[in-house]
């Protein structure tokens, strides 16, 4: 199967970032998590929705997320994410080093035709 | 934990992420309904948007698991299933590994004890032994007081320098509650306690203000426990050492042991201590603890200069030019204790480890026969998709689970064997640990089990894993075309076994004849009929020589009238070699013949005659040589072959000590025959050796030795009675044949080669089994071809001919690697042998007779099976 040409493959770890800064915003289920990051990528990012669960999966392993019981849009009991202080932590160390990185990668695109 | 927890919540786990998708989906239908779909088509839009919901949970439940711990511990289930399903094999293998794995956990936990774990003093890699010249010559380390003061003065190598015999017949007499005992009493400095870092239990150890009493003493704790009652008020009071009071300044912890491990108690060596005036009498030895960072040959450099000054400024102290050496402490115990201990317990380790590689060739072929047998399972197994790396893991499963349940077997074993060990006495032990099976050789027995595992799983698992589908699967059930194949490997196997098996053998053999010959060796003397007993008179009251004389005299004359005795005499105990200081002779310049000679004996006349020591020259002693009358001596052979001028010995006159010492010229008047003395080695030695009649040199310490008629047993009693009666504060001798106090000598020898034999009957019969059980495999694989071989008219002796002829090429090949490997092995047994070549054509022959019996019979058994096969039965297979 051919990807869109604007559908590029994440890097390592960038699906996991945007699952904690979305949960970090508000707590959600998984199918708004689903919503809000199709919605928010508008489309540039590949996400199917299935492959979400095995990073949820990790992520709750890891110990970066809990799961605690709530109540969906339409009011029906769901399981809610939440975003524990670890992950709060990893977060953050990972927000810091993809801006070094996407620095570097823009000063290298900027320079390196000169 | 964390890992753990989750393992055991993760039912839950699987139950939430279920639970999940559901509520996802549900959200998303309603959401699509929403949209306008109709329930049908909005649940199939979200199924499809979400992707292959079992693929999805599986892959999130992964993330949970640890497949590959998950599939072995499956692996091992199947393994345990499969064990159960075949008894007889399982039993068979498990018995194959618990005896090979444990002779070798408990030979481990010897080696661990003695040579592993460090000494149970603090410290205890600092501690050295300071010996003279060599550690293996039992020259002690200083013989003043003087001398030991000058090495604390001067050295800076040590943190602190202690002196303490280890001669094994230190004693003293104990006198309690009017009985006389001797008791093994072990002169030590002041420092000896604090140097090993190990305090009393209950009072304290030496200090320097001791040094000013008459004697003071540390208890051991069993003697402070069995003769004192163990009552803590005995600190502070006295006791009766050779009928004089010492001081009991404190108790030592129950643990505590140095060399001697008999050591009842310690007494305080001071200035005034005996063995200032008799240096020979009492071999100290010297023991320190380095500084740190200080290395043994610094320190024994030092100790050098120190000596080499001494002795300029003291010249008389020049006995002998000797050098000190350190050795550390541990190897130093082990190899008193024991000589070759060290060595021994390596050996026999590779001894062990010799007999786990042929039961583990026994469980190989085992294995390999199993193998295919269950070719068809494996073959459904590959059929249905299982690689070959996965085949290969669920057999090596089998088998590591196979080794660990034998050397669970094996720990059982071992434990009974370190029990038996420690509590029969079988070893002299050296002080230290105590050996036990504890955690380092359980981890050990882990680890050689996953070893032995992989060692005999290996190879059948990778033959058993080659296979060919098609040929597997079309056969309905017997399998022929594979096992030519593992025919060869398993009869290379028991090549292997074989040799090896004979390697064990050879080194038992040679041990046992070794054993044989010292205990039969010519001593010089008639040991038949021959009793001793060491008798030791109280120092005070016989501190003048008169009444040590009388009391022999009245001994003698009390002994000679018992009947069924023939003779009786005084002589000192029979002991090993010891060294002996300079020896002039005159006329021969200043020149002294220094040391390589026996101590001076003391013997009463009738000595040489009721030993059986033939009078070669001159004549014995008689009781005309007394104290007032022309000192005398006699020699034996070798003393004047390597001191006395030819064709003149008889009347020449020698000194003990240098020229200048104050020692009387003595005459020699008679020259008699060697006598072999046990040496700390293995085997005997005969050094030049010089008697003096005990009335011109007389000692309290002496051994009655009495020539008797008839049974020995029968004058025991007696001996002690006429002890009695002469003086009842001479405690009562132990009487014992002279075989009898030699045995300690052949103890050693004689265990190893009980061990060597006893391993190398468990070779021989493992070895017995894997050709048996090879050959008969191959008589039921050849069933088919014999029985055509049958019907087309071979008789009887041709098909003996074909199984035997088989088996006897696996046999000579695998004696004749054999012979190779053990002439290339034996060699390490050479210091323990006596009177015997590693290369002794008469061992190797006679090894490789009995094995090639043994192999014979064992393929005989199946060979007369093929003999009687019905070529009818045998032709219906097919």
């Amino acid at each position: 199967m051919r990807k869109k040409a604007e559908c590029r493959d994440l890097f390592p770890g960038a699906l996991e970032l945007m699952i904690l800064k979305s949960l970090s915003w508000k707590p959600m289920h998984g199918y708004a998590l689903v919503q809000r990051l199709k919605d928010i990528s508008e489309d540039y990012l590949q996400i199917e929705e299935g492959s979400l669960y095995p990073a949820l999966q990790r992520m709750l392993k890891a110990g970066w997320l809990k799961t605690e019981m709530g109540v969906s849009a339409r009011n029906r009991p769901v399981r809610i994410f939440k975003v524990t202080a670890a992950g709060r932590k990893h977060l953050e160390q990972e927000l810091a080093s993809v801006e070094k990185m996407f620095a570097g990668v823009t000063r290298v695109l900027a320079l390196a035709g000169e | 934990m964390i890992w753990l927890r989750q393992l055991l919540s993760r039912r839950r786990r699987y139950d939430e992420l279920a639970e999940m998708i559901q509520e996802h989906l549900e959200e998303k239908i309603a959401d699509l309904i929403d949209r306008g779909m109709t329930r049908e088509q909005a649940e199939f839009a979200a199924r499809r948007e979400f992707g292959n919901v079992t693929r999805i949970e599986e892959r999130s439940r992964e993330i949970w698991q640890w497949p590959n711990l998950e599939s072995t511990l499956a692996d091992i289930r199947f393994a345990m299933r499969q064990l159960v399903k075949s008894p007889g094999f399982t039993i068979t293998a498990l018995l194959t590994l618990a005896l090979g794995i444990g002779v070798n956990v408990a030979v481990f936990s010897v080696i661990n004890a003695v040579l592993l774990s460090p000494l149970p003093y603090k410290n205890a890699d600092r501690l050295v032994m300071i010996a003279e010249q060599s550690p293996k010559e039992p020259v002690p380390a200083f013989d003043t007081y003087r001398e030991y003061e000058e090495w604390i003065r001067n050295s800076h190598s040590f943190e602190k320098l202690a002196g303490a015999t280890w001669a094994r017949n230190a004693g003293a007499v104990f006198s309690w509650r009017g009985e006389k005992k001797e008791v093994m009493a072990v002169p030590a400095t002041v420092a000896f306690f604090s140097m090993l870092g190990v305090d009393a239990v209950q009072g304290r150890t030496f200090a320097s203000q001791d040094l000013n009493s008459a004697c003071t003493v540390v208890l051991s704790h069993s003697f402070w426990e069995e003769r004192l009652g163990g009552e803590p008020s005995w600190i502070g009071k006295s006791l009766t050492l050779d009928d004089q009071p010492c001081m009991i300044v404190g108790v030592m912890p129950r643990n505590f042991s140095f060399y001697p491990k008999q050591t009842e108690l310690w007494t305080l060596i001071t200035p005034n201590s005996k063995f200032t005036q008799k240096p020979w009498d009492m071999p100290i030895l010297a023991f320190g603890i380095l500084k740190p960072g200080v290395g043994r040959p610094a320190a024994q450099e030092e100790l050098a200069s120190i000596q080499r000054r001494v002795i300029t400024e003291n010249p008389s102290w020049a006995a002998m030019n000797l050098e000190p050496v350190l050795e550390d402490l541990q190897s130093e115990f082990t190899w008193l204790t024991g000589r070759n201990l060290r060595q021994g317990l390596l050996i026999l380790f590779a001894v062990v480890g010799i007999v786990l590689l042929i039961a583990c060739v026994n469980v190989a072929n085992l294995l390999l026969g199993r193998a295919t047998v269950r070719q068809r399972e494996l073959g459904v197994r590959a059929a249905l998709g299982a690689g070959r790396s996965r085949l290969i893991r669920q057999l090596l499963t089998e088998s590591v689970v196979l080794s660990f349940f034998g050397a669970c077997l094996g720990v059982l074993f071992a434990v009974l064997s370190v029990r038996y060990i420690t509590t029969k006495g079988v070893m002299e032990l050296p002080p230290g640990n105590p050996i036990s099976v504890n955690w380092e050789v359980l981890a050990f027995t882990f680890l050689l089990a996953l070893m032995t595992g992989a060692l005999f799983g290996v190879m059948p698992a990778w033959k058993a894993s080659r296979l060919d589908l098609n040929e597997v699967l079309k056969q309905s059930g017997r399998t022929t075309s594979h096992s030519t194949f593992t025919h060869r490997t398993s009869r290379n196997l028991v090549v292997i076994e074989v040799a090896l098996s004979l390697i064990v053998l050879v080194a038992a053999g040679l041990l046992i004849q070794s054993l044989l010959r010292l205990k039969n060796a010519p001593l010089g003397y008639e040991r038949d009929h021959l009793l001793t007993a060491d008798l030791r008179l109280p120092a005070t009251s016989y501190a003048k020589p008169e009444d040590t004389l009388s009391f022999w005299d009245n001994l003698e004359s009390k002994l000679v009238s018992l009947p069924g005795i023939q003779g009786v005499a005084f002589a000192p105990a029979l002991s090993f070699e010891q060294g002996m200081g300079p020896v002039t002779v005159e006329g021969a310049g200043s020149r002294s013949h220094v040391a390589s000679a026996s101590d001076p004996e003391s013997i009463s006349c009738a000595y040489f005659r009721v030993a059986g020591i033939p009078l070669l020259q001159g004549r014995e002693f008689s009781a005309d040589d007394r104290a007032k009358s022309v000192p005398v001596a006699i020699v034996d052979e070798t003393f004047a072959r390597q001191f006395l001028p030819k064709g003149a010995e008889l009347g020449q006159r020698i000194k003990l000590g240098k020229l200048d010492s104050k020692e009387p010229w003595l005459t020699i008047v008679g020259i008699v025959g060697n006598v072999s003395r046990p040496t700390l080695f293995e085997g005997y030695s005969q050094r030049p050796s010089l008697y003096r009649p005990l009335r011109q040199a007389p000692d309290g310490s002496l051994s009655i030795f009495a020539r008797t008629t008839g049974n020995p047993r029968a004058v025991e009693p007696e001996i002690g009675h006429a002890v009695e009666a002469v003086d009842g504060n001479v405690p009562v001798p132990t009487v014992q044949t002279v075989d009898e106090a030699f045995s300690w000598f052949t103890s050693e020898p004689r265990l190893r080669a009980e061990l060597f034999g006893l391993f190398s009957v468990l070779a021989l019969i493992l070895a017995a089994v894997g050709i048996y059980g090879v050959l008969s495999q191959r008589v039921a694989q050849r069933t088919q071809e014999i029985g055509i071989r049958v019907a087309l008219g071979a008789n009887h002796q041709d098909v003996l001919r074909l199984v035997l002829g088989e088996g006897l090429k696996v046999i000579l090949a695998g004696i004749l690697i054999g012979v190779m490997g053990a002439l290339a092995l034996t060699r390490l047994l050479s210091s323990m042998l006596y009177g015997i070549e590693t290369t002794d054509p008469l061992t190797f022959g006679s090894v490789s007779f009995l094995l090639s019996v043994v192999a014979l019979v064992a393929c005989y058994v199946p060979a007369r099976r093929a003999m009687r096969l019905n070529p009818l039965i045998a032709l219906r297979c097919e």
